[in-house]
């Protein structure tokens, strides 16, 4: 079946992470999210793309080019304007033909979930899937009765049911007549659940209630624990190159061409990405670190996102705290891309420095740093 | 340049020859052809001009299970119906496609008798040719060789008889390849003509004469069989589909970063300052001295490494590959030849390395392409692991030859005990430190487009530099001369005020290299000097050294000797944006060809 795969949001909520590259970009497991969602994709059953891109397109482009790498062919549209998610799927409507998939960019689902929306697609549409979470207040609840949506209430003030929508759905090329004769919402957005509200009154719309992983990035803390959850063998690639000396724990992932040096420590859920170096004596734990970085010798890197070709002296000591947040508060250190910190410079949660920043040596940071700013010591 | 396609096999050949002709395009052609061995004889098909114009002579389907294809690329006449190939002999039973140059010609011409001459191309010689040696009988090999003993030059031929299921394949000093698959066996003058088909290939090697049926492949050299060993081709030739960019040349131009990591990938140890390939450069530690040759982009690359080997006291020079036999001779003993093509098959530095070779220097090339005519040429080989480059302008494959030289340059710095273990470090480090820059500079793209856009109505681009920046000024001027066919010009920047300076007016823009260690106060001096003549000045260097000066620039935060490098992509962009507001055709610029095979 085809799929049609929403990647052109900007993700905003994800600065600094996102300033370069789109949410579908970021790493889980050393990967783009965006690799685990075309990959479960095609092992439900999906055998062509289309991929609707708009923010950093150029980052998507460069990464699937032609899909060859995931063995399934993918065109693309472009998405100019971010008008929202049912303008997005509309944007597709000339390279669909009969029924087709609409699935998230940024979230990582169940093949399981793809593969029972892709059989009760064959049978009518439009199809939703459906998923129970702890905190459904927080996403938008869905009401089933006798497996058909009946109402969805994207604002509740309380839980009248544990299910929210999942974001996987089964449309046939009539959707795109719904598209259409929406009106924008006050942001001037045309939503899909508002697409899909008004089917619920004509033909009604099957739900499929699917249980098992259902990943949502919201913020950088979140890269530090989705990756646990995709149940994956870590794994250390066999063009790294790691010092004898060096100790790497069992839930480290180290991708291709990174350096480790002598009696470096890697502890934890850590996720190195391509063509990092890790000095010597750098201790790292429960952190994600993105390609092209180096983090130069005797640095500490706790609970922490580290963005692309960041260079963190030596060392300078990254503390976020674990556990969950307080009051909103992302509990990690978070770097920009290109950004250069240290020497001996301290940083404490709740500490996110923008892109293109250069904190001096010995600084001592806990707050924001916006992009392209240099901090001097204090 | 030119491009062959040859089908054998059990399913209709049309629809191969002509997919084959498409992967082949990105060569650079200006008229096609097709011939269909079938039960109606041979027929074929030529046109002048693009695919679109030889399908409209096409049939929408034939029945013929063997045909050949061809594009060609004119040197021997204009690109007319009756210049492309397929050329037949009198009795259109005799069909050649050709690429290279028959030297003796004119020669040929005159000597034969009897023959009704249709075109200007000395391919049809070949087929009046082949038409005598079949009045005297024997094999189609005889014959084939009889006829190949009168020519001189380079060239690989597929040949057609009527009434004969096989193809011939021939090659002498141009590219051949036959592929054997499922369906039938393949013949093509590059591997990604026919690379969805299959990827089993044999490389034919000079004087090689190829019987190619639907299932069996058999190869003659000088009256001797010989076989050539199976090749499976690792790449994947899906690579090179464009993937939702407007243009294969802005696609390599974005994947630099992947292209870098994936050439320096496994070579280097920056804490050790060591370099490690994995083939065998051959014996460095008695290296006195190095000339690196080759042509256009490749030359440019030559001339960074040479500068950066040179400034670790290895005299080192780039020398322009057709220019390399007229050159005094150094000391074979001591000197190493670099030969630097991204394709293995520029005629110009196969010409240079064959005299390279036969005057007992040692060689390496250092090349994008497998099994390429250069690698054989050569005592060693290192490969600069960029991908396929489809775009005409070379642009991933500049950046990676020139990292790929400067590891070459510390190899030698290692084994001659030139540089010393704290600058290779160095040296590394900064090379290390490449594939994020790269992506740093991706990042910054909305400055660069800004300035492409002001720069896109100037009359006349400038580019200078100094040391290192040199080639790279040379490399940005050519790049936007070959795609937006705007003035580019390059100079060095002290050079400016010598002449130059009298085509410097207020619709001039000078793109001035301020690159780190590279004097820049001098080259601020050569900046005013056009300022104050009207022109708009883009400086490409750190922006500490040209924030005062101007309002465009492009920051470029690297080491002295990567800085310059890693400059070339913003040159690039700037490039493709002025192109592509003009609405060039990007990927196949008018006039020029992927791969330079005639010299």
């Amino acid at each position: 079946m085809h799929a049609v795969i929403l990647a052109a949001g900007a993700g905003r909520r994800l600065w600094p992470l996102t300033a370069y590259r789109p949410k579908p970009m970021l790493p889980v497991a050393a990967r783009p999210i965006l690799a685990h969602v075309i990959e479960t994709a095609t092992a439900a059953g999906v055998d062509t793309v289309t991929l609707v891109v708009g923010y950093k397109a150029d980052r998507i482009r460069e990464f699937v080019g032609d899909g060859t790498r995931f063995d399934v062919p993918v065109t693309y549209v472009d998405q100019e304007h971010q008008l929202g998610t049912a303008h997005a799927v509309a944007q597709a409507a000339g390279t669909v033909e009969d029924a087709f998939l609409v699935l998230n960019g940024d979230q990582i689902v169940d093949a399981a979930a793809i593969a029972a929306v892709i059989d009760s697609t064959a049978e009518q549409t439009p199809v939703m899937a459906v998923t129970s979470v702890d905190d459904p207040v927080a996403y938008g609840v869905v009401a089933v009765e006798d497996g058909f949506v009946t109402a969805i209430d994207e604002k509740p003030t309380q839980t009248t049911s544990g299910l929210i929508n999942a974001g996987i759905y089964g449309f046939d090329p009539s959707i795109f007549t719904v598209i259409e004769e929406l009106s924008p919402d006050v942001a001037g957005e045309l939503s899909l659940v508002t697409a899909i509200e008004r089917c619920i009154t004509d033909a009604g719309v099957a739900a499929v209630v699917t249980d098992g992983r259902w990943v949502d990035v919201t913020a950088p803390g979140d890269l530090l624990t989705v990756g646990a959850t995709l149940h994956r063998e870590p794994a250390i690639d066999e063009t790294a190159s790691v010092a004898p000396t060096a100790v790497i724990g069992p839930g480290v992932t180290v991708a291709a061409d990174v350096r480790v040096g002598p009696h470096a420590v890697l502890s934890g859920d850590v996720d190195v990405g391509a063509n990092v170096t890790i000095g010597p004596q750098v201790s790292i734990e429960d952190s994600v670190i993105m390609p092209d970085s180096h983090i130069e010798a005797a640095a500490t890197v706790a609970t922490s996102v580290i963005g692309q070709n960041v260079r963190i002296g030596r060392a300078t000591v990254m503390e976020g705290r674990g556990g969950g947040g307080v009051d909103g508060v992302d509990p990690v250190v978070v770097i920009g891309d290109h950004s250069r910190i240290g020497p001996a410079a301290l940083l404490e949660a709740p500490a996110a420095v923008g892109v293109d920043c250069d904190v001096a040596a010995g600084a001592h940071l806990r707050d924001t740093v916006a992009d392209a700013t240099r901090v001097v010591s204090r | 340049m030119c491009g062959i396609i040859g089908y054998v096999g059990d399913d209709p050949a049309l629809s191969v020859l002509i997919d084959g002709l498409e992967r082949l395009s990105y060569r650079g052609y200006d008229s096609a052809g097709i011939a269909l061995l079938g039960e109606g004889g041979l027929r074929s098909y030529r046109a002048p001009g693009k695919l679109e114009r030889l399908r409209e002579v096409l049939p929408t389907t034939a029945p013929a299970t063997v045909g050949m294809g061809h594009t060609r690329w004119s040197t021997h006449g204009p690109p007319t119906a009756a210049n492309a190939h397929p050329q037949l002999d009198c009795t259109e039973e005799i069909a050649v496609v050709h690429n290279g140059v028959i030297s003796n010609a004119a020669a040929l011409r005159s000597e034969l008798d009897g023959h009704t001459l249709t075109s200007e191309t000395d391919t049809e010689l070949i087929a009046h040719l082949l038409e005598e040696a079949a009045i005297g009988g024997g094999s189609p090999v005889s014959q084939i060789a009889a006829v190949t003993q009168q020519l001189a030059g380079s060239y690989a031929l597929v040949i057609a008889y009527a009434g004969d299921d096989h193809l011939y394949a021939v090659r002498q000093q141009s590219p051949l390849v036959v592929g054997e698959g499922d369906r039938g066996s393949y013949i093509a003058s590059d591997v990604p003509a026919f690379i969805e088909h299959t990827d089993a290939v044999r490389y034919l090697e000079d004087g090689d004469i190829a019987v190619v049926g639907p299932a069996s492949v058999s190869v003659t050299n000088d009256e001797q069989r010989v076989s050539r060993s199976l090749h499976r081709i690792a790449w994947d030739p899906e690579v090179a589909e464009k993937g939702g960019f407007a243009h294969y040349m802005l696609k390599e131009i974005i994947e630099q970063p992947d292209a870098m990591r994936q050439s320096l990938s496994g070579r280097m140890d920056p804490s050790t300052g060591t370099v490690r390939f994995e083939t065998d450069l051959g014996p460095l530690s008695g290296v006195g001295s190095v000339v690196l040759v080759g042509c256009g982009t490749s030359h440019y690359a030559a001339s960074y490494a040479a500068a950066a080997i040179e400034a670790t006291g290895i005299p080192a020079e780039a020398v322009v590959a057709s220019e390399f036999r007229e050159r005094p001779h150094w000391d074979p003993a001591r000197t190493l030849i670099i030969a630097v093509t991204q394709s293995g098959e520029t005629a110009d530095t196969l010409t240079a390395m064959r005299a390279a070779v036969g005057r007992g220097y040692g060689t390496l090339a250092v090349t994008n392409t497998v099994g390429s005519s250069i690698t054989r040429l050569a005592d060693h080989a290192v490969f600069i692991r960029a991908g396929p480059e489809i775009g005409v302008a070379a642009t991933k494959t500049f950046s990676t030859q020139v990292a790929t030289l400067l590891l070459v340059g510390v190899a030698l710095g290692e084994a001659t005990g030139a540089q010393s273990r704290g600058s290779r470090r160095r040296q590394l480090a900064a090379i290390d430190a490449l594939p994020g820059q790269l992506q740093a500079m991706l990042d910054a793209r909305a400055a660069i487009d800004e300035i492409a856009a002001m720069a896109a109505g100037a009359s006349n681009h400038v580019f200078i530099g100094r040391a290192l920046g040199l080639p790279v000024a040379r490399e940005g001027a050519l790049k936007l001369k070959e795609i937006s066919y705007a003035h580019a010009e390059a100079f060095p920047a002290g050079e400016l005020k010598h002449g130059p300076l009298a085509l410097v007016t207020d619709a001039t823009v000078v793109y001035a290299m301020l690159m780190p260690g590279a004097d820049p106060a001098r080259t601020v001096t050569n900046v005013k000097e056009v300022q104050a003549r009207g022109a708009t000045v883009v400086a490409i260097g750190p922006a500490d050294r040209w924030r005062s000066l101007t309002d465009w620039g492009v920051d470029v935060d690297a080491a002295e000797t990567t800085a310059p490098l890693l400059s070339t992509l913003s040159l690039q962009l700037i490039a493709y944006e002025i192109a592509a507001a003009a609405g060039r055709d990007i990927d196949q610029p008018r006039n020029l060809a992927k791969s330079v095979t005639v010299e």
